[in-house]
């Protein structure tokens, strides 16, 4: 049976998660739809037909699809469903809004965020913010899933010639209405969602030299933390103490800048994709769960890391 | 107006997890257990739209084991004025708690449910889209901001790369993300307090859900090992691995 | 990995790195540590970081003294930071027993150099603004201590260790222990092995498991302890916003619970009843750097009192309960020493106040191991202060009773209800009849005084006179006037014998050893600074075989220090004979017309004289007889097989029944050998005084040949003897008398301290032993003794104020 890929996109086009979703279905089949449910979406849809590996696109368009509310999006899917082994959708904030409401639609049970395939109906995911990985087996007759656009390759975006085939609009419109969109950030991100972080401990010395972390911060888009004792001896306030008895937090990208390593603090950030750590003491335990270590004396390092982002770009 | 606030028993998000060796999931047993962060910002705002006026009554439910009275009762500790608990010792789905709390909404008939936008535990991020799906209502996922309108909500929604407004009209359902307030610690007074407030106690048979599960676990198992991580001796050899080994730049 | 090393010390949290860092101090720079994950995982890291100096014991009140010197030292040394706060330490009153613990408390203060203020309600207000003062009598203030980072104190001293050569393996899990033949020990590690000369376990929740690899059973249990953390008060924060200086870590013990600030929230930890001993049985292979779920129900009493004194504690919200194993033992102090019948292994184990204890326990266990010798005296967390009685029910039922009175009053005369009764000499049941009203000590219950018909056989515990002193008095008069029986079968027995017999104790004790066969000496064994070790009391039984006595707490310390200096060669055998023996004292000047009717032996003076043994009948049972004893009559104790006892008692009772035979508990033997001026070992005599310091010069034959102690005794002689021994008649006492750790005071300067005190009911006087400088202690001389506050005259009287030339004992 056919496998359809819910699109990602802002009509004009494709966003790149939808390619790895793409990669996703190909390990379940190779009949693979796309459907680009928007408004004025041609462009979107043409470029989904121009990846590789798929073999159609449908395309929904409609006024109350144009800013892909699952209130909308979600009828779509459920029509269309009936015909296909498998949905399956980014499991960014757009597919991991509609699709649960698309599922409960059918009545299915989704998976959600899957990171490997092991079968047509057997699927990896983590929980536990990944401390855990579980495999679980579906007895839905269709599954719908999510997928973990990190855990798979993007697929080609050229080289396919997929037809694009209209399929109607989404029905009844929504008892909710789109007002608008504010995509630029000006703040910091907050300590416990942002991508990045970089968290400065008693090595620091003073509050002014948070200053330097600061500078990096603003370069990262990162968000700035620090252990008890930096907290403790009032460089920064109370709500930065990244820790046990502060904010936990899991980013992309953590730097511990002149932080031991205290377990406590560590309890705080050890589930953090990516762990840098900048300290003098080449013994201190921060450096056991560094992916990246680097001894130094953080006065020097970190204007050097500094500057070194800067030529980076 | 009526808030439904369902929330879940979980391991504390400060402990770490550890998956049991014959791979059936994680140990539970003599672990603490706590509520969902997220699910204690939704009972925070539950309340604080009770204190601003625009809500009059503030109902906690949760569907789990009988231990998850306790976590109704950190609800209530919080500020909520009653729970209820759907009593159920087998594993419960997103989809089954979903329908659990369609039967709850129908009886309860609330202006708002308001809910975490998923657990800690398994991560699945789909009950409150479900639930909106089974009931038919407006839906608002990931919000860090509320206001209440006469018969509308305007939320704010935090999406990949920004901000999303939106308007729902009531009733709704709302899953809440981290920044939408800072929930509150419930007192030792409140605690006592809490502990004198109702709970009516439901089983998925007397809401006539069937809760059997869809999916079968294989099994779990540990993540891999973090690797030995690697020293770097520049600031340049450092972006350099960040951006193209470690691709967080 | 070093494969060879002075020392390994198993266990990286605060104790185990303060023990390497102070080897390493000492100048042992070849010694390592193996932590089986990291550093602190076990109990330090969820430690509450709580640092008083406030601790009733004298031996554990100096090791909190250096920890908090040190500790304020360690970030110039090292460099790393310890987040010390010193914000003081505050605790209140409530009640007037409460004063007196802590007027007795700050007695044992000066008699150790720790400053404190005694302050009143109104100060407390101004030291603490958000404290209400209603009820409070007083408080016990201590400016100079606070509160630490636990964990950035153990990498401080992990720190200072490694400064100094010494290395710490991390993740490397002690998998076994094997002595070697030459005597060295092999610790096996999954990460390898390590041949090494000493070991120190500092394993905290998995001491039972290590020591039993050893072959030891450690009474050691984690107890759980839960504190509470707060989110930000706003009085709180309003106040220190405000410019108010952080707050004096609160103790309000008469409701049991300790407060203090957290990043403008509060800290507040309950020790409450019901807390549940964890891991008897090891801990499990998943509990890592782990917590207990909290249970909030049992602490509420304790957070509802603190509500009650800190009111904006009730709307401070409960952010989390941290509930966390913390070692426990069953008088609630550590174990710190030298292991028992394995050489050359030493425990720093069982702290529950590990945090404060670690560096002074860190600095004295290193000088035992490198010097041989410890500095003070340490018998009141030496581990071998525990026998095999302290088995695992027994220290659970113990452990979780010490949790629930940490903060109780410490009575001197409270015996606890836990895990007894235990060991039980044959005549309990009838001694129970006659109104015993019980104590308990190395696992035995002992008569501490008897209640006559129609008087409650129960304790009214307190730190003055109280119920049961008239009723010791008349026991204590009995004995003086007619006769008494003492029941002494807790004991100590052993028998030394073989062809080195006699060398082997020869060199060990301080006098020599009685010629005769059947002759008795009182014989001390030294520390090599001449300090006395032990205490036995010992017969020749023949040529080649000795019996000795000592105290029944001894058992296992004198035991261990026996066992461990037997000659390789087999020529002296080591037998316990304290459970086979049963022993009653029969003392008074009635005590020979008693025994003579159920005895055929001739008792008189010339055919018995005192200081003799004998072996004779009493009634059908065969009996050791020993005239001696410890409340300074006429007397003897009757040393026999322990089926005997029943018969024994009850042939004594009827024949001392119209000679006026009463019981004497241990309260009432207690005052007695204070009126006779008899040092009690390990409260008197300790190893922190010399014996001549301790005035039984006579006791010591410097001529006999070498002995342990004897070259530190002959350097004192000649350098001279800083301290005398001497006994006090106190002036003015209405109804507290001393009991011990009082310091004398001449003017403002402190001159010594008591040691033992209490009301001498024969000769009527209030009585003290102590040790005062040398130069002042001349017969007369005046001096002042602090007694729960207030000072007394008092002045030296001649040793033995009851029968000072002993014609009692031999008449």
């Amino acid at each position: 049976m056919s496998i359809l890929v819910l699109a990602e996109h802002d009509n004009a086009s494709l966003k790149p998660a939808t390619l790895n979703t793409v990669t996703a279905a190909m390990a379940l089949g190779d009949d693979i739809h796309v459907l680009v449910a928007g408004h004025e979406c041609t462009d979107a849809a043409q470029e989904a037909g121009r990846v590789m590996g798929v073999s159609k696109v449908l395309k929904a368009d409609a006024a109350e699809l144009a800013h892909g509310l699952a209130e909308n999006v979600a009828p779509v899917i459920e029509r269309l469903a009936a015909g296909y082994s498998h949905v399956l959708a980014p499991a960014s904030t757009y597919g991991k809004n509609i699709m649960p409401r698309a599922a409960a639609l059918l009545d299915v049970q989704q998976i959600s965020d899957i990171s490997a395939i092991e079968s047509a109906d057997t699927f990896t995911r983590p929980i536990y913010a990944g401390n855990a990985v579980m495999t679980v087996q579906s007895h839905d007759a269709i599954k719908l899933i999510t997928v973990r656009t990190t855990a798979f390759e993007a697929a080609a975006a050229e080289g396919g010639a997929a037809v694009v085939e209209d399929v109607g609009g989404g029905g009844a419109p929504a008892p909710t209405a789109f007002l608008g969109h504010d995509l630029t950030k000006t703040e910091r991100p907050e300590l416990t969602t942002a991508r990045v972080v970089i968290s400065g401990g008693r090595g620091m010395q003073s509050g002014d030299n948070f200053a330097m972390l600061e500078r990096i911060a603003d370069r990262l888009g990162a968000a700035v933390g620090a252990s008890r004792a930096a907290v403790d001896a009032g460089y920064v306030p109370n709500d930065y103490q990244v820790g046990q008895t502060g904010k936990v937090v899991a980013p992309d990208l953590y730097i511990a800048v002149g932080i031991s390593g205290a377990i406590q603090h560590l309890a705080g950030m050890k589930d953090s994709k990516v762990i840098v750590a900048i300290n003098k003491d080449e013994e201190a335990p921060i450096f056991q769960v560094a992916d990246y270590g680097w001894v130094a004396d953080l006065f020097q390092a970190v204007p050097e890391l500094e500057t070194a982002l800067e030529s980076d770009n | 107006m009526k808030v439904l606030v369902p929330v879940k028993r979980v391991i504390d998000a400060n402990i770490k997890v550890r998956v049991k060796s014959d791979q059936s999931g994680v140990e539970l047993t003599n672990v603490k257990m706590a509520m969902n962060p997220f699910c204690e910002i939704a009972v925070e705002e539950a309340i604080r739209m009770k204190e601003a006026g625009v809500a009059e009554d503030v109902v906690v439910v949760s569907a789990g084991p009988a231990q998850s009275q306790e976590t109704l009762r950190t609800g209530l500790a919080m500020g909520a004025d009653r729970g209820i608990l759907i009593e159920s010792d087998q594993p419960l789905e997103p989809l089954a708690v979903a329908k659990l709390l369609r039967a709850v909404a129908e009886r309860e008939s609330p202006g708002l449910v308001i809910l975490g936008k998923q657990a800690i535990d398994g991560d699945n991020n789909q009950t409150g889209q479900m639930l909106s799906a089974l009931l038919g209502w407006s839906l608002g996922t990931f919000v860090s901001k509320i206001e209440v309108g006469d018969d509308h909500y305007t939320v704010t929604r935090e999406i990949d790369g920004g901000l999303e407004r939106v308007r729902l009209s009531r009733p709704a359902v709302i899953t809440v993300d981290l920044r939408l307030n800072e929930p509150r610690y419930a007192s030792l007074p409140n605690i006592m307090k809490a502990k004198k407030k109702p709970i009516d106690v439901l089983t998925p048979a007397e809401l006539g859900v069937d809760a059997t599960p869809r999916l079968t676990t294989i099994r779990v198992v540990e993540p891999p090992a973090r690797e030995a991580g690697v020293r770097v001796a520049s600031a340049a050899e450092l972006v350099e691995k960040l951006r193209n080994e470690a691709k967080v730049l | 990995m070093k494969t060879q090393a002075r020392v390994v010390v198993i266990g990286g949290g605060v104790v185990g790195v303060s023990t390497l860092y102070h080897l390493a101090r000492k100048g042992w720079t070849d010694v390592v540590l193996c932590e089986r994950t990291e550093l602190t995982a076990g109990s330090t890291w969820h430690a509450a970081g709580l640092l008083p100096l406030f601790n009733m014991s004298y031996t554990v009140g100096q090791l909190h003294k250096y920890s908090v010197d040190l500790y304020k030292s360690l970030e110039e040394e090292t460099g790393q930071a310890v987040g010390f706060h010193v914000t003081g330490n505050l605790r209140l009153a409530c009640t007037r027993d409460r004063m007196d613990e802590y007027h007795k408390y700050c007695g044992t203060a000066n008699t150790i150099g720790v400053p404190f203020e005694m302050i009143t309600p109104s100060e407390v207000k101004e030291l603490w603004p958000l404290c209400e003062i209603e009820g409070l009598v007083g408080a016990l203030y201590h400016p100079h201590d606070g509160h630490i980072a636990p964990v950035d104190l153990t990498m401080a001293l992990a720190k200072g260790a490694r400064n100094r050569g010494a290395e710490i393996y991390q993740h490397t899990r002690v998998t076994a222990m094997e002595r070697r033949p030459s005597g060295e020990w092999l610790v096996r590690t999954d990460k390898g092995d390590i041949v090494c000369e000493h070991v120190v376990c500092a394993t905290g929740n998995y001491a039972r498991e290590v020591g039993q690899m050893v072959g030891l059973e450690i009474p050691a249990i984690p107890v759980q302890h839960q504190y509470i953390v707060t989110d930000e008060v706003a009085e709180l924060k309003a106040y220190r916003e405000g410019g108010g200086r952080e707050l004096a870590v609160l103790r309000e013990s008469d409701a049991s619970y300790y407060l203090r600030e957290e990043r403008m929230g509060y800290i507040l930890g309950p020790y409450e009843k019901g807390a549940p001993a964890v891991f008897a049985d090891g801990v499990p292979a998943a509990f890592e750097k782990d917590l207990f779920p909290g249970d909030l129900e049992r602490l509420v009493p304790h957070v509802e009192a603190a509500i009650r004194r800190v009111p904006s504690f009730s709307s401070a919200g409960i952010k989390d309960i941290v509930n966390g194993p913390i070692c426990y033992t069953p008088d609630g102090s550590p174990l710190v020493g030298p292991a028992w019948g394995v050489r050359n292994v030493w425990l720093n184990e069982g702290h529950s106040f590990g945090v404060t204890a670690a560096g002074g326990a860190g600095w004295q266990l290193a000088e035992w191991i490198v010097e041989g010798e410890p500095g003070i005296d340490m018998l009141a967390v030496d581990p071998r202060r525990f026998g095999a009685y302290a088995c695992k029910p027994y220290t659970v039922h113990k452990n979780e009773e010490a949790y629930e009175n940490v903060f109780t009053v410490h009575y001197p005369d409270e015996e606890r209800p836990a895990a007894r009764p235990a060991k039980t000499s044959p005549i309990h049941d009838r001694l129970d009849a006659l109104g015993a009203v019980w104590g308990q000590r190395y696992g035995w219950e002992r008569p501490n005084w008897f209640a006559p018909p129609g008087v409650a056989g129960e304790d009214e515990w307190s730190f003055r006179r109280s119920n049961y002193f008239e009723h010791v008095g008349a026991e204590h008069r009995n004995v003086r006037k007619n006769v008494g029986i003492i029941d002494i079968t807790s004991f100590t027995k052993f028998r030394v014998s073989g062809p080195g017999a006699e060398a082997f104790l020869d060199r060990l004790v301080a006098r020599r050893l009685p010629k005769k066969t059947g002759r008795i000496q009182l014989c001390h064994a030294l520390t090599i600074r001449g300090g006395v070790r032990s205490e036995f009391t010992i017969t020749r039984d023949s040529d080649d075989a000795f019996y000795l006595v000592s105290s029944g707490a001894a058992e296992r310390y004198d035991w261990d220090y026996l066992f461990k200096r037997l000659p390789e060669d087999g020529s002296v055998r080591l037998e316990n004979l304290t459970t086979s023996f049963g022993t009653l004292v029969v003392a008074g000047p009635r005590s020979r017309e008693v025994l003579e009717k159920i005895t055929d032996a001739d008792l008189s003076s010339d055919r018995f004289p005192w200081l003799t043994s004998q072996h004779l009948y009493v009634g059908l049972a065969p009996v050791r007889a020993m005239r001696v004893n410890f409340v300074g009559e006429l007397g003897w104790e009757l040393h026999h097989p322990i089926e005997y006892q029943r018969h024994i008692f009850a042939r004594l009772m009827e024949a001392g029944a119209e000679l006026g035979i009463g019981q004497c508990g241990m309260r009432a033997m207690d005052s007695l050998r204070i009126e006779k001026s008899y040092r009690m070992w390990g409260q008197d005599l300790t190893r922190e005084y010399t014996i001549l310091e301790a005035g039984l010069g006579h006791f010591v034959h410097l001529d006999k040949g070498e002995f342990v102690g004897r070259d530190a005794l002959v350097r004192q002689q000649q350098s001279g003897i800083p301290r005398a021994f001497v006994t006090l008649e106190v002036s003015g006492v209405e109804d507290a008398d001393p009991i011990g750790n009082e310091p004398i005071w001449q003017g403002a300067d402190m001159v010594g301290r008591a040691t033992v005190g209490g009301y001498g009911y024969y000769v009527g006087k209030s009585l003290a032993l102590g040790y005062v400088d040398a130069g002042a202690g001349q017969i007369g001389a005046d001096f002042e003794i602090e007694i729960l506050g207030r000072r007394y005259p008092c002045n030296v009287m001649a040793e033995s104020p009851h029968d000072p030339d002993n014609e009692r004992l031999r008449a």
